[in-house]
């Protein structure tokens, strides 16, 4: 088991050099640089720089320095990968005045927040939705739940956010579709992302049970005294949702892409909004850290979905720890 | 994934003369959902391809005197701030999604299924190296990488497409390695090595032929995940560049008069969500068909 949680994490370390490395490449190869594409007055250094050209040589200069553009190529890299890892971040071109860091820490809960409302709602929804089906199987019930759930997982994020908007704030004027005043601002959002998830998760749920509530064992229970109750959450429940992480963990790298989208659409400033803005304006060293943020996030989820499902399935823990 | 076998030769040695596509037709016309969307698919992408032929106004013209227009027997959709003609913006964004769809499958087809098959079939050194590629490439937050290839190559249809292709394909090699793997070790094809047939025979005769099913399950939810990316990108204001028409482009522009002019948010998000389900529905259908476990669970 230890081997392979190692193993894991090898992979996840790997993974993640070769992002940045990948990412930083394509900084520098790429054509354009802030200086054409971004702000034009970068407060606190005062570049004088228009979309145009660069007027002040001086400026430049010294803006070069201060970011270490002079330096080499590999020095550079080096900086963003240790300033990342030992939290000193330093500042970004667009933001001299506020610390990467404290502007990850501002926007970085808000996302994190809504991941995780998202999450727990999708899971209690096809839970419910998944059993309600199984206990119905092959009933009209169950094949409109089922196939409901899976047209809103073929739709993506944003789509289901438009048909929210449209519903609960256009039609109904029931919630507020834009910014991020109160908990009520949060209602769409969060449901627009886990509508999406419930798709293969309740067909997961309800496919597991259905399973479960026909094999052998059950006849057993029933057999034995028990009613549809103590089948139900004594055994059948158990045995279902054992297998039911696998499908929870590929969903937690799209949730977290889905983010980006929600973020944009609804106007919250959380870590999407910081990463897609910092892209358009080709904010080097605040794409470097808000993509290496994402990729941990990201990485480590996947790999604790992997740890968690090798510790709970044996055959795969000792097929792993055998090697391949 | 356990796929039942289909045995090369079985059906005519039972006497039966249909051909594959027809024992294959004979299962999926059952689930008469799929079929439904496979037609209106074919509507729907036969527009987006002809889109410049059927559209009723130019996409980009705009009409000065006809801004916001509501939906009328003239203007089907209406028409945008601008005058121009919701409908035709709409198949016009339908079919960058579409060219997007189909052009980044086929790209991560081709690496795909080349990776993949040289893994599975050569096996050893090889496939642990490449598979450790693929591994790797799998944990990329392949979204914000898609991002970054865009920001830096530029808004063009070129660099959307080897954005959203560049990570994608590992997915299509995972599943061609292990048909390769599971086709190559199994009896009939170890029956014909035997009797001395060429790797050649082997890949064009066996191999291919009975690891389509999944492949083409795969293909089938790949283009729908390409258009969501495709159009995802324009969301966030880094899709192809105006005035190419563009569906997530339109989703933008609608967001921002969503009270005054719902319309025009609707109008493309309900065309892009009923094209996104036929594909899936599809995929459920040809899902079932080649995976007999899964159809006999279902039922």
């Amino acid at each position: 088991m230890l081997l392979y949680v190692l193993r894991r994490i090898g992979y996840m370390i790997i993974a993640l050099v070769a992002v940045s490395f990948v990412t930083f490449l394509l900084m520098r190869a790429a054509p354009g640089s802030f200086l054409e594409m971004g702000s034009g007055g970068v407060v606190g250094v005062d570049l004088g720089l228009g979309s145009v050209g660069v007027h002040d040589p001086q400026a430049v200069q010294e803006f070069i320095h201060v970011f270490h553009l002079d330096k080499p190529w590999y020095e550079q890299y080096w900086g963003y990968l240790w300033g990342f890892f030992t939290l000193h971040m330093g500042t970004s071109f667009e933001y001299p005045a506020t610390p990467t860091l404290q502007l990850i820490g501002q926007t970085f809960p808000l996302t994190i927040m809504i991941a995780i409302l998202a999450i727990a709602l999708a899971v209690v929804l096809s839970i419910i939705l998944g059993t309600l089906a199984a206990l119905r199987a092959n009933s009209w019930a169950d094949r409109g739940t089922v196939l409901v759930a899976s047209l809103a997982a073929s739709i993506p994020h944003y789509v289901v956010a438009v048909f929210l908007m449209l519903i609960f704030g256009v039609w109904f004027h029931l919630l507020p579709v834009v910014g991020q005043a109160g908990p009520k601002y949060f209602i769409l959002p969060v449901v627009a992302m886990a509508l999406p998830m419930c798709g293969s998760m309740s067909r997961y749920m309800r496919n597991s049970l259905v399973e479960t509530m026909n094999s052998e064992y059950m006849v057993t229970v029933y057999a034995k005294g028990g009613g549809l109750r103590a089948a139900l959450f004594g055994h059948g429940m158990r045995n279902s949702l054992l297998p039911f992480i696998t499908v929870v963990g590929p969903q937690l790298a799209s949730l977290m892409m889905g983010t980006v989208y929600i973020e944009q659409m609804f106007g919250i400033l959380g870590l999407g909004k910081v990463f897609t803005s910092a892209s358009s304006t080709r904010d080097y060293p605040l794409i470097m850290d808000s993509t290496m943020i994402y990729a941990v996030l990201i990485m480590v989820m996947n790999s604790l979905v992997d740890i968690c499902y090798g510790a709970l399935d044996p055959r795969i823990r000792k097929a792993q720890a055998k090697g391949r | 994934m356990s796929i039942s076998v289909a045995e090369p030769g079985g059906s005519r040695a039972l006497g039966r003369t249909d051909t594959a596509f027809q024992r294959f037709w004979r299962r999926f016309s059952k689930r008469r959902l799929s079929v439904i969307a496979l037609g209106l698919l074919i509507v729907l992408v036969l527009c987006a391809a002809f889109a410049s032929w059927i559209s009723p106004y130019n996409p980009t013209q705009s009409d000065f005197l006809h801004v916001y227009q509501p939906p009328s027997w003239r203007h089907w959709f209406g028409t945008d701030s601008l005058g121009r003609d919701m409908l035709s913006r709409v198949l016009g964004g339908l079919r960058s999604a579409c060219a997007v769809g189909f052009g980044a499958e086929v790209v991560e087809l081709t690496v795909g299924i080349l990776v993949g098959a040289i893994a599975g079939y050569v096996g050893g050194t090889i496939d642990n190296i490449l598979m450790r590629i693929v591994d790797i490439v799998y944990a990329f937050p392949s979204f914000l990488f898609s991002i970054i290839l865009v920001v830096l190559l530029g808004h063009n249809l070129g660099a959307i497409l080897l954005a959203v292709s560049a990570t994608s394909w590992v997915g299509m090699a995972r599943i061609a390695r292990s048909q390769v793997i599971r086709v190559r070790e199994s009896g009939f094809v170890e029956a014909s090595m035997g009797m001395g047939a060429s790797w050649w025979r082997i890949i064009v005769r066996y191999i291919i032929p009975n690891s389509m099913g999944p492949i083409l399950v795969a293909i089938t939810f790949g283009i729908p995940a390409n258009m969501m990316a495709e159009a995802g990108l324009s969301v966030i204001g880094l899709g192809i560049e105006p005035p190419t028409p563009d569906l997530g482009e339109l989703i933008n522009e609608g967001q921002s008069a969503l009270f005054s002019y719902p319309y025009l948010l609707f109008c493309p998000v309900i065309v892009f969500a009923v094209t996104l389900i036929c594909f899936a529905l599809v995929g459920d259908g040809l899902r079932d068909v080649f995976d007999s476990k899964s159809s006999r669970r279902g039922r």
